[in-house]
């Protein structure tokens, strides 16, 4: 489950996935970082990237991850500037302006360890045929 | 992440991309043929230079329409 921690005036937001497992899914399944939705159930409404390198963002439409955590998990992170209003709770102000951000980072989160386990097994299968003479 | 109708003449879609994103990377992606017609974000038409602008110099924050249409001379 994706974590906020606020710090003085950024908030961290963390995936429960490491920054280089979203990137081979990126890479082999990229379909499986998009959540579908709207009347149809075929256009996309939520997408995450790793971007490695750059700042990352967050919007209604999706997360850009841009680095992992500096823990020994490796987590992807991003890492938002916030402008909260004088007098406001800061819980509420995160709340309300990223909780559909997270609540669909947390629906792929739940489904990508499954896509992530075959593209794995299939990377394996690859390995294992391939002879180098 | 922004929300980006695209299309041409023959279809409309719907993606969702990094505002860092080119346009031409994006229409390549896409499978959008923008060497012929007219290609426009929001209704303005895009300048030469403009293809190799991100969404984000474009201004484009959250969402945005992105068509390339070809009109043909008896259209």
């Amino acid at each position: 489950m994706a974590t906020i921690k606020v710090v003085g005036d950024v908030a961290v937001i963390a995936s429960s996935l490491k920054l280089e497992d979203i990137q081979r899914v990126q890479k082999y399944r990229p379909e499986a970082l998009t959540l579908m939705g709207g009347e149809d159930g075929k256009t996309p409404i939520f997408k995450v990237e790793a971007r490695p390198g750059t700042p990352g963002s967050v919007s209604v439409f999706g997360i850009t991850f841009g680095s992992a955590g500096h823990s020994e998990a490796g987590l992807a992170t991003v890492t938002v500037p916030l402008t909260v209003p004088a007098g406001a709770d800061v819980k509420n102000y995160v709340a309300d302006k990223y909780g559909s951000a997270i609540a669909n980072l947390q629906k792929l989160e739940t489904a990508i360890p499954t896509v992530l386990e075959a593209v794995n097994a299939e990377r394996t299968t690859l390995i294992s045929a391939i002879t180098v003479e | 992440m922004i929300q980006v109708n695209y299309g041409n003449n023959m279809k409309k879609e719907t993606a969702i991309v990094d505002e860092n994103t080119t346009i031409r990377s994006f229409l390549e992606d896409v499978g959008i043929d923008y060497s012929r017609g007219q290609t426009s974000i929001d209704g303005a038409p895009l300048n030469p230079g403009d293809m190799d602008k991100t969404f984000a110099q474009l201004g484009v924050t959250t969402r945005c329409f992105l068509f390339n249409v070809v009109k043909l001379d008896n259209a």
